[in-house]
């Protein structure tokens, strides 16, 4: 999933108007993305528009009580993980930067398959695009 | 420094939020755990960590040297 800011927010000023981000997960509905100092914070999913709505394969998603959404890679999503990786736990930090590395590996991938997909040869030749590419 | 407050976790993915319901009050879904931005004391890094719940207000301030 890859969203941009939808308007340019004094609250938010570690995050760039136009600029594309990938979506790591999804906790309590909130995006989790790499702010421009490339931490993983949470973000209020109300302040992005949708650039591409396709999720990872890979994300595991569970509601809680009162319906909200969690939906993360299987190494992500234990309870307390990001509370470990932002006390700098070895392990997490570890077990983050894999699992984003991977994460960006896959969206590049697809990005491309999806391009050759929806663009004729013709446009892709000229660099003529129908998709906003992911900032990977 | 609190306006520069960022959310590191949320709602069932507090390894606590049970104990913060029971103890505190409030639903899981809106617990949050924050950080602040890093700053310096002399050459060391260190962070405030705490929880907070609309309504309920900040709980459990610490202060976290960073490595």
């Amino acid at each position: 999933m890859i969203v941009k800011l939808r308007r340019k927010n004094s609250r938010y000023p570690d995050l760039t108007r136009h600029q594309n981000y990938v979506v790591i997960g999804i906790e309590a509905d909130d995006f989790r993305i790499l702010n421009d100092q490339g931490r993983p914070y949470l973000f209020p999913a109300r302040l992005f528009e949708i650039v591409d709505p396709r999720e990872p394969d890979n994300w595991i998603t569970e509601f809680g009580d009162n319906g909200e959404r969690y939906a993360y890679p299987q190494p992500l999503n234990n309870p307390g993980f990001f509370e470990d990786f932002f006390d700098d736990k070895k392990k997490a930090v570890t077990n983050f930067w894999q699992t984003v590395n991977q994460g960006l590996a896959a969206a590049r991938a697809a990005s491309q398959s999806f391009r050759k997909k929806t663009l004729s040869p013709s446009m892709l030749k000229t660099g003529l695009s129908l998709a906003p590419q992911a900032a990977i | 420094m609190i306006s520069q407050s960022r959310v590191i976790a949320k709602g069932n993915r507090i390894r606590d939020v049970q104990r913060l319901v029971d103890l505190y009050g409030g639903r899981k879904s809106k617990w949050v755990k924050k950080s602040s931005p890093r700053f310096e004391i002399g050459k060391d890094q260190y962070e405030y960590h705490w929880y907070e719940h609309p309504g309920l207000g900040r709980v459990e301030l610490k202060l976290k040297q960073m490595i």
